[in-house]
């Protein structure tokens, strides 16, 4: 695209995005996504689906700014749980929750808060100009994956969740092939055949990935508090600055760029594409780090730079929808609902038919941001100040959260009951050591890799070569096998030396 | 409140939505809001289909019409649940005819398509057909069918899924014309189409991939519906080709929990007529390429009969099993 | 190195449990052709994976301290004798043999407590019945209902609740919840008791 055409674009965006009624809408929607994401398991996709009768009454641009704002308003809140009360509403702030909320039992949920938001906005800018310059050749470019591609990229994302395990990791790679068996939990997609459903009809779609993460995450971690007095106090007794150092903020920018950068690629792919970011940013960062073994202790860099990917990804997750018209995951598709209901067929046309529409729902993207850095840095002081809140109520009000965000998921009392089981199962794996964030990665891949698996077999015809004979996947399968290496060994001559000592 | 006062008032609450007072209440239905269940996630076909109609109808009646999705199982878990929903004129189930017609006749499904609901009216008969990938090669339905024929099995087509009408119609097309594609099941048609325009799939049959046609990007090869679609009007339908009865139609429609009293049906379907008619509900649905035959419950029935033998002697002579 | 070493046995023991479970049900989930693999291929790869790397966290247990087997022994035993007992008495007395879940899952979290001693008994049980309760509660009996029962059993759950204090908590909760759920959202959830919940229809 031609630099002229550039700015006569962003001009038009400019003057749709800035007309006051619109400046109004997403303000409402970065608000009520913020409000919605705080609140765990109420995600962007039931509020979405809520409030689309409503965005008739709006103009087209109206509703599909403030639908947005609602999405990357609730990515932001999102993190916000998980830091405090180590709470993942969704799959991008499982990373966010793991040094996040050691930083806020440090007493540094103020800077972890601030950074958080303040990496969103970098990554949110950069991508909203990165769809600005270059929609249509990142759109090629992830067209350039076929399923094969997809699998093997599922299978270096498995190999990064034992990058991230702090513990041991035998264990790390117990837990993911844990997490990838409970993912096949439900109906097999390909055959319609259940899998390990007990004939219980509420288990055929499988259980929810926001009922497994707030068991494991959320329960698990209320019922070890609980029992553990002196421990959990350390979080209220010393707040430390709300706002970040020096040091914080000169620790943070590199991982941002790179988180932005990893997540905005990554973002693009549909189904999976985007969680990988944010798990992918927290193992590079640990990678380059000079101590990784600090990671899983409340480090700034693993909460900087998966953000970044996170929010990076949520923006760069809007061009299949928008160049064209295919939804990439559930929220994609309530937007595509959005136009629906003003009459807008969403497809590649939009961008010639509705120049207006389309500029100023990207230039509203940036705006939201910006918005929502403006309103959740005041913020910090009144979340910083709930972590004051005794922890016998506070207990209280995690566990109703959890129970009412999975009931409003698609009012099943069952589910409510399979949180309880694996808030036990959560409880366990923290006196055993094991930590839950690789089980989830697998829980969400495994599913999409058998998928991809059966796709790609059934596309070759059953030639398992096409794995290595299509570059981008041999590409993936060779840096995941490198990488596995890289973990594996230095950890094998660990365990001889302690052999040794014994 | 103390104990015994507490469960006193819980128990007159659950007595009186136990009061027979359904038929009293027929004549001024709808007064409260009216519900429909939707059996599958928010943002695919039938949301498009539900959505025009229940804001038009929340019009029309001057009284809410609200959407509720329970996706999962196919639709199974939807359709259930409206299967079992209080037949009292404020729940409906707004359904492609996959759960009522293809499911059942591949699987045990927990409802009765004939038994457990009442017919209200039609709402909308997808007009789209095959689209081709245009790397492949043939241009034309003649040349697609002559290309299969000379490689068989080696076309690849993207279904919504198992068991849905979409693979029904490839089944139809393999079976009318003797010839052998891949089947390839995806996870709804958004999935199908992100595979299907970098060519990694090469056919599919359904309306998301219109636009993309318009802008040149697939290419429609016919039309599956007794009549051609007004924007594609080049484009032969399968009668026209000389395959008649190879249409296996997509067709949306609401149904009532059965025993739902008749008279709030008659009223229901004869606005659901009224607003079919009308231009502007023609335009919404045309928009989505969509067109909604007018039909009175009894000649819905009477199509659901039709529709399910059809699917099941194809489904027989095909041999088509879900695993 | 005794509690790592009780704690990579416990591990191990789990994964091997779940996988070797696993095994047994998805025992005839079909395996397909090359081209279009079947249900049961994942699954048997995955519990073999598991049981595998249960197994390496047993040799590590051992190496980091010999004896913990013998520490452990009882309980397996013990368990393993109800999980059998009960999957060939329940049918007797009309249950599946299914039920041998409880006893399993029983038995391994009081051998989680002999290898890592120190578990939270109380706030474990009151959290689990608390959350349980809610999912029993919330269909029929309403949104205020189920918080009052579902807080209680959770405030049980550990000697610091101040009651007069859990009371008021309580009350600002429930004005909160309903505020912000049933007014601002509009979820359709009930706030005061509708019908009686599914799993209590056989008392009717």
């Amino acid at each position: 695209m031609e630099l002229g055409q550039v700015f006569s674009n962003l001009a038009l965006g400019f003057s749709v995005a800035f007309s006051p009624l619109n400046l109004f809408w997403c303000f409402m929607g970065a608000f009520i996504g913020t409000a919605i994401g705080v609140l765990p398991g109420v995600g962007p996709v039931a509020t979405m689906a809520l409030l689309l009768p409503i965005t008739y009454f709006l103009t087209p641009e109206g509703a599909l700014i403030m639908l947005a704002g609602i999405y990357y308003g609730a990515q932001y809140g999102g993190s916000t749980t998980a830091i405090l009360v180590n709470l993942p509403g969704e799959a991008s702030s499982v990373v966010t929750a793991l040094d996040g909320y050691q930083m806020a039992r440090q007493g540094r949920a103020g800077p972890a808060l601030a950074i958080a938001a303040l990496g969103s906005f970098f990554a949110g800018t950069v991508a909203t100009f990165a769809i600005v310059l270059a929609a249509p050749p990142l759109t090629k470019l992830a067209q350039q994956f076929a399923p094969a591609d997809y699998f093997s990229l599922m299978t270096l994302g498995l190999v990064l969740a034992v990058v991230m395990a702090s513990g041991s990791i035998v264990k790390a790679i117990g837990m993911i092939f844990l997490g990838m068996l409970l993912g096949l939990i439900g109906t097999d997609v390909n055959t319609g055949n259940t899998r390990f459903t007990f004939d219980i009809g509420d288990l055929f779609d499988g259980i929810g990935f926001v009922i497994v993460a707030m068991g494991l995450f959320g329960i698990g971690e209320v019922i070890k508090n609980l029992g553990d007095v002196e421990r959990r106090d350390l979080v209220s007794s010393k707040i430390s600055g709300l706002m970040p150092t020096w040091d914080d903020i000169k620790r943070s920018s590199m991982p941002v760029v790179r988180g932005t950068f990893l997540g905005g690629i990554l973002g693009i792919l549909p189904g999976g594409g985007a969680v990988l970011g944010s798990f992918a940013s927290y193992a590079l960062e640990k990678k380059m780090s000079p101590t990784p073994e600090k990671f899983g202790t409340g480090m700034i860099e693993a909460v900087a730079g998966p953000e970044a990917a996170n929010n990076a990804a949520a923006q760069t997750s809007f061009i299949p929808m928008l160049t064209l018209g295919i939804p990439s995951n559930a929220v994609m598709a309530m937007m595509i609902g959005g136009m629906m209901i003003h009459g807008i067929v969403p497809g590649p046309q939009v961008m010639d038919q509705k120049p207006g529409l389309f500029w100023g729902m990207i230039v509203s993207m940036w705006l939201g941001n910006a918005m929502l850095v403006i309103l959740n840095l005041p913020l910090i002081g009144i979340w910083v100040k709930m972590l004051l809140v005794p922890y016998r109520l506070l207990a209280l009000a995690i566990l109703f959260f959890c129970c009412i965000g999975v009931y409003s998921l698609n009012n099943l009392w069952s589910e409510a009951l399979f949180m309880a089981m694996f808030g036990v199962l959560g409880y366990v794996f923290i006196r055993l050591g094991c930590e839950p964030a690789p089980l989830l990665l697998g829980y969400l891949l495994g599913p999409l890799m058998e998928v991809y698996m059966r796709r790609a077999m059934l596309l070759s015809r059953g030639d398992p070569m096409v794995f290595i004979e299509r570059p981008l996947s041999l590409t993936f399968l060779l840096i995941a096998l490198v990488a596995l290496i890289l973990v594996i060994l230095p950890n094998i001559r660990k365990t001889r030396e302690q052999a040794f000592q014994e | 409140m103390k104990r015994r006062e507490f469960l006193g008032a819980a128990g007159a609450t659950l007595a009186a939505s136990a009061l027979p007072h359904t038929a009293a209440r027929a004549a001024q239905w709808p007064d409260k809001p009216v519900k429909f269940i939707l059996p599958y996630a928010p943002g695919g076909a039938t949301d498009l289909v539900a959505r025009p109609w229940a804001e038009m109808l929340t019009k029309a009646f001057n009284q809410q019409f609200v959407l509720e999705h329970r996706g999962g199982a196919g639709g199974m878990i939807g359709t259930e649940a409206a299967s079992k929903a209080a037949a009292d004129g404020y729940t409906f189930l707004l359904t492609p005819n996959a759960t009522m017609t293809v499911l059942p006749n591949l699987r045990k499904t927990p409802y009765d398509p004939m038994k457990s609901f009442d017919p209200v009216g039609r709402v909308g008969d997808l007009v789209t057909g095959f689209v081709i990938h245009p790397s492949v090669g043939p241009k034309t339905f003649k040349e697609m069918v002559e290309y299969a024929k000379k490689n068989p099995g080696k076309l690849t087509y993207g279904s919504a899924g198992l068991g849905t009408a979409t693979q029904m119609r490839l089944e139809m097309l393999k079976f009318k014309a003797g010839i052998d594609i891949l089947h390839v099941p995806y996870r709804g048609s958004a999935d199908a189409l992100n595979d299907l325009l970098p060519g990694n799939v090469q056919m599919m049959n359904e309306i998301n991939v219109l636009p993309h046609v318009k802008a040149g990007k697939l290419i429609l090869l016919n039309i599956n519906h007794s009549a051609r679609n007004p924007d594609f009007p080049d484009t032969p339908t399968l009668t026209e080709l000389g395959m008649p009865d190879a249409d296996v139609p997509i067709w949306y429609s609401v149904w009532a929990p059965a025993g739902t009293p008749k008279e709030i049906i008659t009223t229901f379907n004869a606005k659901i007529v009224e607003l079919a008619k009308g231009d502007d509900m023609k335009a919404r649905l045309r928009a989505i390429n969509t067109q909604a035959p007018i039909q009175t419950p009894e000649e819905m029935r009477a199509y659901l009969e039709l529709d399910s033998k059809r699917n099941a002697d194809l489904i027989k002579t095909a041999n088509i099993k879900l695993e | 190195m005794r509690v790592r070493a009780g704690q990579e046995l416990a591990t191990g023991l789990l994964f091997i449990l779940i996988g070797a479970g696993a095994l047994y049900i998805g025992a005839d989930y079909p395996m397909g052709t090359p081209q279009r693999p079947g249900t049961g291929v994942l699954p048997k790869i995955l519990s073999w994976c598991l049981i595998g790397t249960g197994g390496v966290l047993l040799a590590q247990a051992v190496v980091l301290e010999a004896g913990v087997f013998k520490r452990a022994l009882p309980i397996v035993l013990g368990a393993a004798l109800a999980a059998a007992a009960v999957a060939f008495g329940a049918p007797m007395v009309g249950a599946g043999p299914a039920w041998a879940v409880v006893p399993a899952v029983v038995g391994f979290l009081l051998l989680m407590d002999r290898l890592v001693p120190g578990t939270a008994w109380r706030p474990l049980i009151a959290v689990t019945l608390a959350t349980v309760a809610f999912g029993l509660t919330i269909d029929g009996l309403g949104l205020i209902v189920a918080m009052v029962i579902s807080l209680t059993i959770c405030a049980l759950g550990t000697p610091e609740t101040r009651w007069p204090e859990y009371v008021g908590f309580l009350l600002i909760m429930i004005a909160l919840a309903v505020g912000t759920f049933i007014w601002l959202l509009g979820m359709p959830i009930p706030v005061w008791p509708v019908k009686v919940p599914d799993w209590l229809k056989f008392l009717r």
